[in-house]
C-alpha cells in the first residue's frame, strides 16, 4: 500500500495517486468502517502524485483509518507505526502504570531482593530477560492454541506451566553455557516463578486481546519498570539501614512506608502520553 | 497411626490461632502481599479476594494431604502448582459467573492467587506430613488469617478513603483520598505491620528481626 | 524419568478435565447473568413497563476485497446493505433461531448467509437494543466503548426516538477508585441526561468545579426519572451546557464524553439506513 499520513488535526496527506474527485473519496475509521467521515475538500499535494484531504472530523494519530476510492482498487491504511505503539506501551507499563508502584504486583520478591543495589540490579536484569521471553511464548500460545480452540479457561495452568518450564530451561541452559553467569544470576531465577508480575503480563495480554507488538511491549515495559523500582528501592533501603528507625518500624514496615513515598512520586507520571 | 507422612498434629485451636496472628501470612510472614495492597480499596473487594484465597488454601492443603502418599517427591513442586492452578481456575470461573460486579474489580488478582508463596509453602511444610483433618485446619487458619488481614486493611482504607464501610456511606465527604490510591495502600500495610510488632513487643516476644524474603 | 513424565501428564489431564467440567457448568450461568443484568439495565434506562419488549440488533461487517457490506440482524430478519447504504437483500430469520438462540448461534447463521468467498472477511462489530411498548418505539440503548485512562470504558447510551439522549450508564471500567471511577457516580453520569442530539454533538468538557445546586439536582435524577427530573430542573440543564469534569480525572471525563458523542452520531447515521426496515 502506498503511504498516507496525518498532517494536522483535519488534514490527511496521501501519496501514490493523483487528486480524485471529492465524491469518490471514502474515508473511515477502522473501528467504525461503515460510517464515512465527512471530507470537505481535496487539493493537490506539493509532490506530483499526491493529494491532501481536508476533513470535518478531527483526525487522531492514535486511531486507525482506511481510505478507498470509489471505482478503483486503490486503498490506504493510516495507523500508528509499530514502533510508536511499542514505545508507548513500554513507557506506559514501565512508568505510568508501573507494575510495582501503581499495580502493586511483584511485591513479595520486591521487598525481599531490594535490600542491596547489587541484588536489585541482578534480579532486575534476570527478570526483564525471562519476562520478555515468557511474554513472547505465552502470547504465541494464547494466539495459536488457547483462542482458536476456545480453551481460554485453561489459561492459568497453561501460563504458569510455560513460566515454570522457561525458568527451568533457562537455569539448565545458563548452567551449561556460562557457569559464571549462572553463579551470579541463578538464585534469582527460582524466585521469578512466584513473582506475580510474570504471570500478570500474559493474563493482561489475554484479557485485553493484545496484538503482538502490544504484548511484547507490556512484557518489556513490566520488566524495565520492575528493575527501575528495585533499583530505586535498594538505593533508599541501603541508606535506611544506617538510620535511627523506631524498633517497631524496623525491617518491613519502614520499607512499606518508603514504597508508599515512591508510589506517590510515580503518581506524577499519570496522564503522560506519547502519541 | 504415625509414620513419616503422618506426624502427630497440634491441636486445632493452635493451628487456627497460628494462622490468625503469630504467623499471619500478610502482616508477619509478609507473603502474598500483592493483593493485600491492591484489592483492599474497599471491604467488599477485600472480602471477595479473602474468601477466594481462603477456599483455595483449604482445598489445596486438603488435596495435597490426600495425595501425599502418591506424589512423586522429585516433581512435587510442579504438581503442587498444577493443583493450585486448578483450584484457582475453578474459583475464578465460579466468581465470574455468580458475582460479576465485584469480580470485575478483583478478577486479575484472583487469577494471580496461583503465584502465592503461602499456599505452596503450607502444602510443602504441613500437608505433606500430616493427615487430612489437621491439614484442613492448618489451611483454615492460614486462610482465615489472610481473610482477616484483607478485611482489616480494607476497612481502614475504605473508612478513611471513601468515608464508607461495605458501600454504606458513613460520612458525606471523602476524608483522605490518598488512602485508596496505591501509595496509601503501602502506608496502610506498613502502619498495620508496625502495629502488629508493637503488640508483639507488649506481649514480651522478640521482634521478627530482618526480613529474609519469600522462598519460592 | 518416564514415571515423572507419566505422573505429570496424568495430573495435567485430570486437572484439565475437572476444569472443563466446571467451565461447562459456569459458562451458561455467566452468560445468563450477563444477559439478565443487561435487560434490567435497559429496562431502567428506557423506563420500560413490565410488558415492554426489548429486541437486540446485531451488526456485522463483511469485506469482499475492497467493497464493504454492513449486515444487521434484527429479531426477525437479516438485512444486507452495501457501502453506500442501499439495501441489497432481506432474509427472514428461520423459526428455530427466532426464539432463544444464543448470540454465537445467531452469528454463525449470519456468517453462513453471508456466503463468503475465500478472501472475504466477516466480523461481528457491535449491537444495540430497541425497546417497544406494544407497537410503539420506546427508544434505543446502544453500547459504546472508549479508551479511558487505564483501559477501555464500556457504557450504554439510552436514546429516544428522535435521537435525544435520555442518559448513560457505565458498564465496565478499570479507572482509579476515587478519581476516574467517579464516572459511575450520579453527579457525573447524569450530566448527559435529557440533552438533545445537537447539544451532544457539540458538547465540551469544562474543568470548572461543579456548582453545589447543580450537583444536588443531578443526585435527584434516580428518584425522579427522566420526565420528573426535567420538569423540575430543565432550567438548570439549560444553564449548564457543558460537562463538568471530575476533579483530578479530566482524562476519564473527556474519554466518556468523546465516546458518547461518537456513539450517538454513529448510531444516528446507521439508524437512518436501517430504520425503515426494522
Amino acid at each position: 500500500m502506498a503511504d498516507a499520513r496525518i498532517l494536522s488535526a483535519n488534514e490527511l496527506l496521501v501519496e501514490g495517486a493523483a487528486a480524485p474527485p471529492l465524491e469518490a473519496v471514502r474515508l473511515v475509521r477502522a473501528d467504525d468502517a461503515d460510517i464515512l467521515l465527512d471530507v470537505t475538500g481535496v487539493r493537490a499535494g506539493s509532490e506530483p502524485g499526491s493529494f491532501i484531504l481536508t476533513t470535518l472530523d478531527t483526525l487522531s494519530t492514535q486511531d486507525h483509518y482506511l481510505l478507498t476510492l470509489a471505482g478503483s482498487d486503490l486503498a490506504w491504511s493510516v495507523a500508528p507505526s509499530a514502533l510508536a505503539v511499542l514505545v508507548s506501551v513500554v513507557i506506559g507499563s514501565a512508568l505510568i502504570n508501573n507494575f510495582v508502584f501503581t499495580r502493586y504486583l511483584g511485591l513479595c520478591v520486591f521487598f525481599g531482593v531490594s535490600r542491596k543495589k547489587e541484588t536489585a540490579i541482578g534480579m532486575g536484569v534476570t527478570f526483564t530477560v525471562v519476562g520478555l521471553l515468557s511474554g513472547l511464548l505465552t502470547w504465541l500460545l494464547n494466539e495459536f492454541a488457547l483462542k482458536p480452540l476456545h480453551i481460554g479457561f485453561l489459561e492459568i495452568i497453561a501460563f504458569i506451566g510455560i513460566v515454570a518450564c522457561l525458568v527451568q530451561g533457562t537455569d539448565l541452559v545458563m548452567k551449561k553455557v556460562n557457569k559464571v553467569l549462572h553463579a551470579k544470576f541463578g538464585i534469582y531465577l527460582v524466585l521469578i516463578t512466584t513473582n506475580c508480575i510474570i504471570l500478570a503480563v500474559p493474563l493482561l495480554n489475554a484479557t485485553n486481546d493484545a496484538t503482538f507488538v502490544e504484548g511484547i511491549g507490556l512484557a518489556l515495559g513490566s520488566g524495565l519498570g520492575f528493575a527501575l523500582a528495585l533499583f530505586l528501592m535498594s538505593c533508599a533501603r541501603e541508606r535506611v539501614e544506617l538510620a535511627p528507625v523506631p524498633p517497631v518500624f524496623r525491617g518491613l514496615p519502614i520499607s512499606f512506608i518508603i514504597a508508599g513515598l515512591f508510589a506517590m512520586a510515580f503518581l506524577g507520571f499519570s496522564g503522560l502520553s506519547f502519541m | 497411626m504415625s509414620d513419616a507422612l503422618t506426624r502427630p498434629a497440634p491441636p486445632v485451636s493452635e493451628l487456627v490461632m497460628r494462622g490468625l496472628f503469630d504467623e499471619n501470612p500478610v502482616f508477619r510472614l509478609a507473603l502474598s502481599l500483592c493483593p493485600a495492597v491492591a484489592v483492599t480499596t474497599s471491604v467488599k473487594n477485600g472480602l471477595m479476594l479473602g474468601v477466594a484465597v481462603f477456599v483455595v488454601q483449604v482445598l489445596s492443603s486438603v488435596s495435597a494431604s490426600l495425595l501425599r502418599r502418591v506424589i512423586i517427591p522429585k516433581i512435587r513442586v510442579p504438581l503442587f502448582v498444577i493443583i493450585i492452578a486448578m483450584w484457582v481456575s475453578v474459583m475464578d470461573m465460579v466468581l465470574a459467573a455468580f458475582y460479576p460486579v465485584v469480580y470485575a474489580q478483583v478478577g486479575l488478582y484472583v487469577k494471580l492467587i496461583v503465584a502465592f508463596a503461602i499456599i505452596i509453602s503450607r502444602m510443602e511444610l504441613f500437608s505433606m506430613k500430616h493427615a487430612v483433618l489437621p491439614s484442613f485446619w492448618d489451611g483454615f487458619g492460614m486462610g482465615l488469617g489472610f481473610l482477616l488481614a484483607m478485611l482489616l486493611t480494607g476497612a481502614f482504607r475504605e473508612l478513611l478513603g471513601s468515608g464508607s464501610i461495605f458501600g454504606y456511606a458513613l460520612v458525606e465527604f471523602r476524608p483522605l483520598l490518598l488512602v485508596i490510591l496505591p501509595a496509601g495502600g503501602f502506608f496502610t500495610i506498613g502502619l498495620i505491620m508496625a502495629l502488629f510488632n508493637w503488640v508483639d513487643l507488649r506481649r514480651g516476644h522478640k521482634l521478627p528481626g530482618e526480613y529474609k524474603g519469600c522462598h519460592g | 524419568m518416564l514415571r515423572i513424565a507419566f505422573g505429570l501428564t496424568v495430573v495435567c489431564l485430570v486437572a484439565s478435565l475437572i476444569l472443563g467440567g466446571i467451565y461447562a457448568w459456569t459458562e451458561p450461568a455467566k452468560l445468563r447473568n450477563v444477559a439478565e443484568r443487561e435487560q434490567r439495565l435497559i429496562g431502567e434506562l428506557l423506563e420500560l413497563s413490565p410488558t415492554a419488549r426489548v429486541e437486540e440488533v446485531r451488526r456485522y461487517l463483511v469485506w469482499r476485497g475492497n467493497r464493504l457490506e454492513a449486515l444487521y440482524l434484527t429479531a426477525g430478519a437479516l438485512l444486507r446493505f452495501d457501502g453506500s447504504g442501499a439495501l441489497l437483500e432481506r432474509t427472514e430469520l428461520p423459526a428455530a433461531l427466532a426464539g432463544s438462540a444464543s448470540a454465537d448461534e445467531r452469528d454463525a447463521w449470519v456468517q453462513q448467509q453471508a456466503r463468503l468467498a475465500a478472501d472475504d472477511t466477516f466480523r461481528q462489530v457491535g449491537r444495540f437494543f430497541a425497546g417497544y411498548e406494544g407497537a410503539r418505539s420506546a427508544g434505543y440503548v446502544i453500547e459504546g466503548k472508549s479508551a479511558g485512562y487505564k483501559t477501555w470504558i464500556r457504557f450504554f447510551l439510552a436514546i429516544d426516538a428522535d435521537y435525544g439522549l435520555r442518559g448513560i450508564e457505565i458498564i465496565e471500567h478499570e479507572e482509579d477508585p476515587g478519581l476516574g471511577a467517579e464516572i459511575t457516580e450520579p453527579y457525573f453520569k447524569h450530566q448527559f441526561a435529557g440533552r438533545s442530539f445537537d447539544a451532544i454533538r457539540t458538547i465540551e468538557v469544562t474543568k470548572d468545579p461543579l456548582p453545589a445546586a447543580w450537583r444536588a439536582a443531578l443526585e435527584e435524577f434516580a428518584d425522579l426519572g427522566l420526565g420528573g427530573w426535567l420538569a423540575r430542573h430543565a432550567d438548570q440543564l439549560a444553564a449548564h451546557p457543558e460537562i463538568h469534569a471530575i476533579t483530578g480525572a479530566t482524562i476519564s471525563s473527556v474519554a466518556v464524553t468523546d465516546g458518547v458523542k461518537r456513539a450517538l452520531r454513529n448510531f444516528r447515521k446507521r439508524m437512518q439506513l436501517v430504520e425503515a426496515h426494522l
